[in-house]
């Protein structure tokens, strides 16, 4: 197999470029950071005798095959087996939970991981699986030291190097990120390695590379349908924000057919029929998302929706449900939300606000990523503090990232500051990347761009 | 008893009681309502039991919703725009989500679908984490089941919020003269009417949807007791009582005090089931010369080393869960629990066989004028105001009662916490009652250390009764080795504690 460069050759040069999770990291995050803190696990008092008389209409997939064989395997008790079964079980339910949301395996798989760990400290899948968590957790130094010793313990093992890799961008190791990521691809052209190419070249600018990278990573494919869906996401995602919604509602529709009732890929199908003005069936589809997985990105979305379409209460109870989100977090002690601090920003009276951009400066301390100064602009700039805003705006483009949204932060930003060519600029390319990057602020660019434009002709 | 007292309170165990208690009490008031909810904050949880009567069918349906969906509800329902929901608003909400609900819940027997007539149904909000809310609506359902589809099979299904995250429970009971023709279909109510929701390691989530079973009308057939928590469950499933008692359904007074009276009882009749050193405390009170205080400092060591070990571990398991598995504690516990009552056994067993304590003379040791106790070096007859008579049992043991024994022997009873106490506890924490959740553990662990007391007690007046009737020859030759036989019973007892905790250990 030749060698697949990581970065497209025009863009392999050296930066401080830091990039956000890839991989199975995107639900892990949303729905594990919710309730990450663990629950008491429960003692064995012996009632957990499977009944198994009722049943359940879903068919039993191939993964709830092996996670019974798996527990079952583990209540015989093989000494033998213990270490290897646990961690296998314990990723078992790491793949449940991504397609499930339901964040009560969290806890489990981790004591299962640390279970493992305590009988082989070697043992690779449960350095990974330990890892992943710590990423879902934002404790990055911790998840980087999880990914060396997997590393350590198996040189051939590439989801050891995508657990690296992940936390070295996020701490803003690019240079040895990119290296890392090389040798991934290198052991193996796989999924994992292909998505982890196509975030790296998609934050660098190259969104052709990057969905060339994303087609390839749909292309090798999985044993479980819902990594292929939401590769298949992805490569939406990255057609939506490229402005091109026939080929993005096309991969939505695929990521769909591979997982029937994918709330990511309903998410984007929904996304889709609200960029083309179909508020009705947006707002039905947004509907079906929330019930199933109602994270903070689909709840505000909806209410952007519901907004759009003058139901006020409507929206109102989307919106309360994200900040009930960011009470939970704040009692499991995350308080470094880019996502959520993005939300208060947009949404919050003054004492959020300023809350929210204490939480950006925590999440850029934490991941000093390019989406994380984007963040800290948007809130900088919603408090009034615009030229630390305009700082943190330009360190958010320094890689030179094709985001309609970060170029609209800079332009509103600037604008405020009086620097008009500089707003147009970015308000243009905002507009030409994508001009249906947000249902709230598309709007407000196009008016934004108008007055600027015709102050400068008068 | 006074300078016994007095020695304890200088001993170094007893201090180190109240360090640990002053711990355990700094950490407890910040300990925040941490535990989330069992299975993520936007479960749907759902928990359907049928009850199968000749005639009718009832059913139980409980639906908790936890934090994010009852926000929504909420939002929704809330149209004066307060941030909460009145009564009105509330009864609309329970209206709404019966109506989307109940279509969906299908009760069949011999293929005919049975109209299920609503009886009450109540919607509550509880406190979850972060001070949000959680929703609990509990509806009881009826069903008659025509003649002709009598003794015949009866199906259920659950088809809301199928693709929801959350439990899905499905419980069938008897009622009476009703059999079940497939016994193992009378499954155990696993959440407790979504109480508690087991999270062990090897289970997954239940995801009971449908339910199809036979049944036959056999007089005489008793109803299937317990199982249940929202009909009365039998007050012998103590976890499941305790449960109640946590989980918020008790708020007045005069409840919470009956609720801590029966978390008493509770507490009190848990310690008559096996591994609570019953026989270890009866059988050194034997041999020994216990008196009523003696019985009374075990069961108050029992009493406090029962509650501090419950909340310790319902420390570490709401703060350190996330790197340690409190089932891995246990085991451990039992080991140093059974290590302690072999080392108390061994050491009375030296006492009173190998009479190898040298004898000494001590008077109103104990600050009670009965009993003068003239040792001689493992005799088993002393003189009482100058006449000599065998004391309990008939030529009882020549030991006296040490603290450091008592103390070995209520910690070693106390040590394990019962698993029902600490689920009380977590739970209340879960609801943020952790005061409440205390109370309770500590009424629970004062009935355990009432039973220990009670059977030391029993033994002691059981033997001051016989100490005063004459026995038969041979029964008195038996019963002169009793403490001996008492000892090596303790020592066996540890030593059985020890190997079935090395086995589980290892």
């Amino acid at each position: 197999m030749a060698q697949v460069p990581v970065l497209s050759p025009i863009l392999q040069r050296p930066g401080t470029a830091r990039l956000i999770l890839v991989g199975a990291a995107a639900l892990i995050i949303a729905s594990g950071a919710l309730n990450l803190r663990p629950l008491a696990s429960t003692l064995r008092a012996g009632e957990q005798a499977a009944p198994a008389v009722p049943t359940s209409d879903v068919s039993a997939t191939p993964l709830d095959r092996s996670i019974a064989a798996l527990q079952d395997a583990l209540r015989a008790g093989d000494p033998q087996t213990l270490s290897r079964n646990s961690a296998q079980l314990g990723h078992a339910y790491l793949q449940k939970a991504r397609e499930t949301g339901d964040s009560s395996y969290y806890p489990k798989a981790e004591s299962l991981f640390s279970q493992s760990l305590a009988g082989d400290p070697h043992n690779v899948d449960s350095l990974v699986g330990m890892g992943t968590l710590a990423l879902a957790r934002h404790e990055f130094r911790e998840a980087r030291q999880w990914g060396e010793r997997a590393v350590q313990a198996a040189p051939q093992h590439t989801a050891a190097y995508g657990v690296l890799v992940d936390a070295e961008v996020e701490l803003g190791e690019y240079e040895s990120a990119a290296d890392t990521l090389q040798k991934m691809v290198d052991l193996r052209p796989d999924l994992g390695s292909f998505s982890r190419i196509s975030y790296l070249r998609e934050l660098m600018g190259d969104r052709t590379g990057a969905i060339s990278a994303m087609q390839r990573a749909v292309t090798a494919g999985s044993g479980y349908p819902e990594n292929v869906a939401w590769a298949q996401v992805q490569l939406g995602n990255l057609y939506f924000d490229g402005g091109n919604l026939t080929n993005a509602a096309e991969a939505y529709e695929a990521a769909s057919a591979a997982a029937p009732g994918y709330a990511p890929a309903m998410a984007g199908e929904a996304r889709v029929l609200a960029a083309r003005g179909q508020l009705a069936a947006a707002a039905d589809r947004y509907l079906q998302v929330v019930t199933v997985l109602p994270f903070p990105e689909y709840l505000s979305a909806y209410g952007e929706v519901l907004n759009a379409r003058g139901d006020q209460s409507g929206a109102n109870a989307q919106f309360a449900t994200v900040s009930a989100i960011q009470q939970l977090q704040a009692a499991n002690g995350v308080n470094t939300d880019l996502e959520l601090a993005l939300f208060a920003a947009d949404h919050g009276d003054t004492a959020a606000i300023n809350s929210a951009v204490a939480e950006a400066k925590a999440g850029v301390a934490e991941r000093p990523s390019v989406t994380a100064y984007d963040a800290l602009a948007w809130t900088l700039y919603r408090a009034g503090d615009l030229d630390a805003a305009a700082a943190a705006s330009e360190q958010s483009l320094e890689l030179g990232t094709q985001s309609a949204v970060m170029h609209f932060h800079a332009g509103m930003i600037a604008s405020a500051r009086g620097d008009s060519a500089l707003a147009i600029t970015h308000l243009r390319t905002a507009l030409a990347l994508n001009p249906h990057f947000s249902l709230r602020y598309a709007p407000v660019a196009q008016a934004e761009l108008a007055r600027l434009q015709n102050e400068a002709a008068s | 008893m006074i300078n016994f007292w007095k020695e304890f309170r200088r001993s170094i165990p007893f201090r180190a009681i109240l360090v640990f208690l002053a711990v355990l009490a700094v950490m407890l008031v910040p300990a925040r309502p941490a535990a989330a909810h069992p299975l993520g904050n936007f479960s749907v949880n759902q928990y359907s039991k049928l009850e199968i009567d000749p005639e009718t069918v009832e059913l139980t349906y409980v639906l908790d919703l936890a934090e994010l969906p009852t926000v929504t509800n909420i939002q929704t329902f809330d149209s004066d725009g307060d941030g909460s929901l009145s009564g009105s608003e509330r009864k609309q909400l329970r209206d709404a989500l019966l109506s989307e609900i109940s279509p969906l819940l299908r009760l069949q027997a011999g293929g005919n679908t049975l109209p299920l007539s609503m009886q009450d149904a109540e919607l509550v909000f509880q406190t979850g984490q972060a001070n949000l809310q959680t929703t609990r609506l509990t509806a009881h359902f009826q069903a008659a089941i025509p003649a002709a589809d009598q003794d015949a099979t009866i199906s259920f299904a659950n088809g809301y919020g199928s693709d929801r995250v959350g439990w899905r429970e499905i419980v069938v009971v008897n009622g009476p003269d009703v059999a079940i023709s497939d016994a193992a279909i009378l499954a155990a109510d696993q959440s407790r009417a979504l109480t508690f929701y087991p999270t062990d390691l090897l289970s997954s989530p239940l995801d009971e949807r449908a339910i199809s079973l036979s049944y036959r009308v056999a007089p005489g057939t008793p109803a299937a007791s317990g199982n249940s928590a929202t009909v009365a469950s039998s007050p012998f499933d103590f976890s499941a009582r305790l449960a109640e008692i946590v989980n918020g359904s008790v708020t007045s007074p005069a409840g919470l005090l009956i609720a801590l009276l029966a978390a008493m009882l509770w507490g009190a009749m848990h310690a008559l089931s096996p591994g609570h050193g019953k026989t270890v405390v009866g059988a050194y009170l034997v041999g020994s010369r216990g008196t009523p205080l003696h019985a009374l400092f075990l069961g108050l060591t029992v009493t406090i080393t029962h509650t501090a070990g419950v909340v310790a571990l319902g420390v570490v398991v709401l703060l350190a869960s996330r790197t340690i598995v409190p089932e891995l504690f246990y085991p451990w516990l039992s080991l140093v629990s059974g290590l302690m009552v072999v080392l108390v056994g061994v050491t009375i067993m030296r006492q009173r066989v190998l009479g190898l304590r040298p004898a000494h003379h001590h008077t109103h040791e104990h600050g009670e004028p009965r009993h003068h106790h003239h040792h001689h070096g493992g005799g088993f007859v002393h003189t009482h105001d100058g006449h000599t008579h065998s004391h309990l049992p008939p030529g009882g043991a020549g030991d006296r009662v040490t603290w450091r024994n008592l103390l070995a022997l209520g910690v070693s009873g106390g040590l394990l916490p019962c698993p029902s106490a600490l689920l009380a506890l977590l739970g209340a924490v879960a609801l943020g009652r952790a005061g409440f959740g205390l109370a309770v553990v500590v009424a629970f662990s004062l009935g355990l250390a009432a039973t220990l007391t009670g059977v030391g007690l029993l033994f002691l007046y059981a033997g001051r009764f016989l100490e005063n009737r004459r026995l038969p020859g041979m029964t008195a030759g038996l019963m002169r080795f009793a403490p001996a036989a008492a000892a090596l019973a303790v020592t066996a007892s540890g030593a059985l504690i020890v190997a079935r905790a090395v086995s589980d250990i290892w």
